[in-house]
């Protein structure tokens, strides 16, 4: 009989933690196993003593210092509350209730996303010339200059004629091609032609694009500059109109207009 | 976290004066929740001392533990038994400190006998003595430090607290099966643990 196979069932026996059939048949070894049953009579003797440690206990002051710790410390925790100005009484909110809660407030933000109307865009151009020539520097090359003139309101009828040519180009824009990524600033006027005119499928026809563009502002200038000459020869020879280049984004509201100074900007 | 499963079994009710304490201390009468600390502490501070081994530490989860019953409080219902409740949150309260704190944590049967640190347990003039009853229970409870954590769980709350297998495997989310096993496999390893000391007695 191998012995030490009933060394876990002894030490359940003698506590009673065995079932019936089991119990038994510890019995029936003990009978006949003069080891196992000194081995048996230890372990109860140890046990007595595990036992023992029930009736143990620690000094008074060792629970008094727990007490002291725990009521001081929730003392504590309300004096912050209060002080923070929060209430001090607990939520007794079940998860049901929390449930009901957060399902409110979800729907209430959907409906509200809903019926929320979508944003206008900004009907002054004026506001939009500030912006566009606000990152560029005003002591540049003499067209950015320009730029900055017609921002700071210094040249004459930039502005009424970007408002009447603007018509004209949303119809060209709403033709186009629609952007794949948004509008990006850049620096140089033929970076800013290519993003002015958009992100398109084919970069070379995008930049051609914005050439024709740009010629083609550029003879409207001309011929407008030609026909006021007629009209006003001394105006003409006493100061030249700027050429005026203009550029088209995708936005029918956003039009980037150059005033190229004749002068070389130094009027 | 503060709820037991499949507990409901083997539940006594509480006392119909311990009910009234406890909705007492739930609407935050703090006079209530002072009464229940005095009535468990005992329970707390105790069952804390032998799954850590050290006062300071078993202070330490006491104070832990009833900071936890204050919090959680409201959740607790009152047609559950409240004791075997409080062992579990200590018990959790315990298992997190002793992860806390590896240089406290218990050294194996093995180890200890390996480091030598088995010899040294017992102040080596008491063993010429005869070992008082004292320094008996002294050594079960330097036994009862070298079990790992399940095992000393499990042998702490049947046979030292009393509780049944069946409240113990409540407590412990356990089988009552594996319950027995840790408990059989502790008594043996408590046993062999005492008998070194107590056969040197002359």
């Amino acid at each position: 009989v191998n012995c030490s196979r009933f060394e876990k069932l002894i030490s359940l026996y003698i506590e009673a933690d065995l079932a019936g059939r089991k119990s038994q048949q510890v019995e029936n070894h003990l009978n006949m196993c003069p080891a196992c049953r000194r081995f048996a009579r230890e372990l109860g003797q140890s046990q007595i003593l595990l036992k023992k440690l029930r009736n143990e206990s620690v000094d008074d002051d060792a629970f008094l210092t727990v007490q002291d710790r725990v009521l001081s410390a929730l003392a504590s925790r309300e004096d912050c509350a209060q002080r923070a100005g929060l209430p001090v009484t607990r939520w007794t909110w079940d998860w049901r209730e929390a449930l009901v809660v957060g399902l409110v407030l979800l729907l209430g933000s959907l409906s509200f996303w809903k019926i929320l109307p979508p944003k206008e865009p900004p009907s002054s151009l004026s506001g939009l010339n500030n912006k566009s020539t606000a990152n560029r520097s005003p002591v540049g090359k003499p067209n950015e200059r320009a730029v900055a003139g017609i921002a700071q309101g210094r040249s004459v009828g930039g502005q009424e004629l970007v408002r009447s040519q603007t018509a004209t180009r949303r119809k060209r824009v709403a033709e186009r091609p629609r952007l794949s990524r948004p509008f990006k600033a850049q620096t140089s006027p033929r970076a800013t032609a290519v993003a002015a005119s958009g992100r398109l499928e084919n970069p070379k026809a995008e930049v051609m694009d914005s050439q024709m563009e740009i010629q083609q502002a550029l003879g409207e200038t001309a011929r407008d500059r030609s026909g006021e000459g007629e009209s006003n020869p001394g105006n003409r020879a006493a100061k030249p109109d700027p050429l005026v280049v203009k550029l088209v984004t995708d936005d029918p509201e956003v039009v980037i207009v150059w005033l190229i100074d004749q002068n070389g900007g130094k009027q | 976290m503060m709820t037991g499963s499949g507990c409901a079994a083997e539940q006594t009710p509480e006392p119909e004066e311990f009910t009234r304490l406890l909705k007492r201390a739930k609407t935050g009468d703090a006079s209530a929740f002072r009464q229940i600390i005095v009535q468990h502490q005992r329970q707390v501070l105790m069952t804390a001392l032998r799954l850590l081994g050290r006062l300071e530490l078993a202070q330490d989860a006491a104070q832990e533990v009833f900071l936890r019953l204050h919090k959680y409080l409201h959740r607790y219902n009152e047609a559950r038994e409240f004791s075997p409740w409080l062992y579990q949150v200590t018990v959790n309260v315990c298992r997190d400190i002793n992860r806390h704190s590896r240089e406290n944590s218990m050294l194996s049967l093995e180890e200890l006998q390996y480091s030598g640190a088995l010899e040294e347990a017992v102040d080596p003039i008491d063993l010429e003595a005869v070992v008082s009853r004292a320094e008996e229970r002294r050594i079960i409870a330097e036994a009862l430090k070298t079990l790992p954590e399940k095992e000393r769980e499990a042998l702490v709350l049947r046979d030292i607290e009393g509780l049944s297998t069946k409240k113990v495997a409540c407590i412990l989310g356990s089988s009552e099966s594996t319950v027995r096993s840790q408990v059989s496999s502790a008594r043996v390893k408590i046993k062999k643990f005492a008998e070194r000391f107590l056969r040197r007695k002359p």
